[in-house]
């Protein structure tokens, strides 16, 4: 269950810890507190403040990355964090509808949008205008790796049974786990094993960063790899996308089945077309300025949309 | 094979501290299982006058050794093994590990994995001895080949795996400067192909530090594999080290061994044995694996494990 947390903590904004962050090529960090236990693990911030918006705490109603979140009426919105802290509905081990669940990075967390304009709800609607299914349940996770949120899906299984429909939009492949801990930090001294146990953190690279990170391109294969032949293994019907291009490009040398690779150019382009005349606010960047408007998010739910209905048919 | 290109041990990644070994990962990329060339190779090839192999210093054991009393020659997917197959008539049993596993300076009647099956096979048919251990691995190459092996070869009904040392890791060959140059799909190539999977020394490098969240989720996913698929798993290691990093998880699929009882009784029976022990007993031909004595005591322990279904496997023909 979530628990009351310390922000100044948890995530590292600036980047004022005795490592020098920046300089290796690391955009973001957050602490990962079950990195080495079944427990999954929710995102505490910003969107913590849909339940909590009257937050009197200094250090949060002055986070510049949150502003947004702050000016923001939230009445809309369709849904608050769950107790674990996912944007979804209450997870649950009694499924006697379909189950589909969702997973991916801030883009299916839905930063900056409601829940109602986000991929993975527009696809649960579309789905469950014709089957029912046992509720909305997206495990995404703001700033995930590949490894986060394949793992966090095996964690789900582990804790709430197995899907019938599992449904992923993957981010780049610079996101990784580090021990971030003032005693690690010069590679010298001796490490103790529980700095380790509470020092992971999960951070996203700067695309210039040249800190090993193409080296994460074998872990992101082979955790989609494993978790495909689970799906197969136990029947799950398992859609995988990126809406990251380089991803998009490096699967394609593999030999994942289940990636529907959709091209950022003729994604654009749909983009373009299905948003001509429309005047909306958000529909290429969300309120948060830094994340995919609801077009986006349109075209990617009609795209897995079509996609499920043909497996269905086959 | 050009064992110069497969072994990369003279030009260690340039930010790598205490490394040891590093090989090429030629299936990094896909559903393939890529095995051990060298120098076990030898096994199918001990009369090889290929130059580069008769000089090698760390085959010299192995061009030295009688192999007539092995039974096994390497499989043609490299592994130590039966060939596999995706047909199984008798209990399908996996084993997989590093060396140890694989049995650098041992014959295979020597090692563990070997003795189990061996052991289980007195009671139960068997559909043959599946031995995917591969010298040099760490445990995120031991676990992805298992499931490659799956994905393959059918799900076994029983696995067993011994872990090495926590400081094992992929990593790319970054002392090549014409990596990065070229077009972008040449890069991408050149960077499919520098995968190598190193052993660093247990000297403190933050980057062998990271490895344990994988090796955490490795084993906690293949784990969760097998308790959805209803494979019974073994887990056990004969590094402390893994075996005190591993019992500050929630993973249910470890035996953890009281290494240092281990030793104790193997040099207390040597002492009482001299006369049922050979050389081999304590350390292994290479003069650096475990000898056969180790194999023996881990192999009882493992197989007693099997026996009670570790206290959580219910089988109906277990008394």
């Amino acid at each position: 269950m979530l628990e009351k947390i310390d922000l100044e903590q948890l995530v590292f904004v600036p980047f004022t810890v005795k490592q020098d962050l920046e300089s290796k090529g690391i955009a973001l960090s957050l602490k990962i507190n079950n990195a080495f236990n079944k427990k999954i693990e929710g995102w505490p911030l910003v969107q913590d403040a849909f339940n909590d918006l009257d937050s009197k705490s200094v250090f949060y109603n002055n986070l510049e990355s949150s502003k947004w979140c702050r000016d923001t009426s939230w009445d809309e919105d369709s849904f608050k964090v769950n107790s674990h802290g996912f944007r979804s509905e209450e997870f649950t081990n009694t499924h006697k509808q379909k189950h589909i669940l969702f997973s991916g990075c801030s883009v299916t967390y839905g930063l900056g949008l409601y829940a109602n304009e986000t991929w993975p709800y527009k696809l649960y609607e579309n789905i469950t205008k014709n089957e029912e299914a046992s509720g909305y349940f997206n495990i995404a996770k703001p700033g995930a790796s590949i490894m986060e949120i394949v793992s966090g899906i095996f964690k789900y299984m582990a804790a709430y049974g197995k899907p019938d429909t599992i449904f992923i939009n993957l981010p780049d492949a610079y996101r990784k786990y580090v021990v971030i801990d003032s005693e690690c930090s010069d590679n010298k001294k001796a490490i103790n094993v529980n700095k380790i146990i509470t020092g992971v953190h999960q951070v996203i690279y700067t695309r210039s960063s040249t800190e090993n990170k193409e080296e994460l391109f074998v872990y992101a294969y082979q955790y989609l790899m494993m978790l495909e032949e689970h799906c197969k293994s136990l029947g799950i019907d398992l859609y995988i996308f990126s809406y990251s291009q380089e991803l998009n490009d490096l699967l394609k040398s593999c030999d994942i089945d289940s990636v529907i690779f959709i091209e950022r150019k003729a994604m654009n382009h749909t983009v373009w077309n299905h948003t001509k005349g429309n005047s909306l606010n958000y529909k290429l960047t969300a309120r948060d300025a830094g994340h995919f408007g609801w077009a986006f998010h349109d075209v990617w739910s009609d795209i897995m949309f079509n996609e499920y209905k043909n497996r269905q048919e086959k | 094979m050009n064992r110069n290109e497969v072994m990369h041990d003279g030009n260690r990644p340039s930010d790598q501290s205490g490394f040891i070994t590093n090989i090429n990962v030629a299936n990094a990329f896909s559903k393939t299982l890529d095995g051990w060339p060298m120098p076990q190779d030898a096994l199918n090839e001990l009369d090889s006058t290929e130059e580069d192999y008769r000089k090698q210093e760390n085959t010299k054991w192995l061009r030295e050794s009688v192999w007539d009393e092995d039974p096994f020659h390497i499989n043609k997917d490299l592994f130590r093994s039966d060939e596999f197959s995706k047909n199984h008539d008798g209990k399908h049993i996996l084993f997989s590990g590093c060396s140890v596993t694989y049995g650098v300076g041992l014959y295979t009647t020597e090692i563990w994995p070997y003795k189990i099956y061996e052991m289980i096979k007195e009671k139960e048919k068997v559909s043959g001895y599946f031995n995917l251990g591969k010298p040099g691995t760490s445990v995120m190459d031991i676990v992805s080949n298992v499931f490659k092996y799956i994905h393959l070869y059918s799900k076994p009904d029983v696995i067993f795996l011994d872990l090495p040392d926590l400081n094992r890791h992929y990593s790319l060959r970054d002392d090549r400067k014409d990596l990065v140059k070229g077009s972008i799909e040449e890069v991408e190539q050149k960077t499919f192909d520098g995968f190598f999977h190193g052993t660093y020394r247990g000297t403190p490098h933050i980057r062998n530090q990271e490895t344990r969240i994988y090796v955490y989720q490795y084993l906690f996913m293949l784990e969760q594999y097998c308790k959805d698929l209803g494979i019974e798993l073994y887990v056990f290691s004969y590094v402390d080290g893994t075996n005190e990093f591993l019992k500050k998880t929630d993973l249910d699929c470890m035996k953890y061994l009281n290494n240092n009882q281990i030793v104790e009784e193997i040099y207390d029976y040597a002492e009482k044995n001299k006369e049922n022990i050979d050389e081999f007993f304590l350390t292994a031909r290479d003069n650096q694996h475990h000898g056969w004595g180790y194999h023996d005591v881990w192999s009882k322990i493992m197989f007693e494990e099997y026996q009670s279904g570790g206290g959580r496997y219910a089988r109906k023909d277990r008394s």
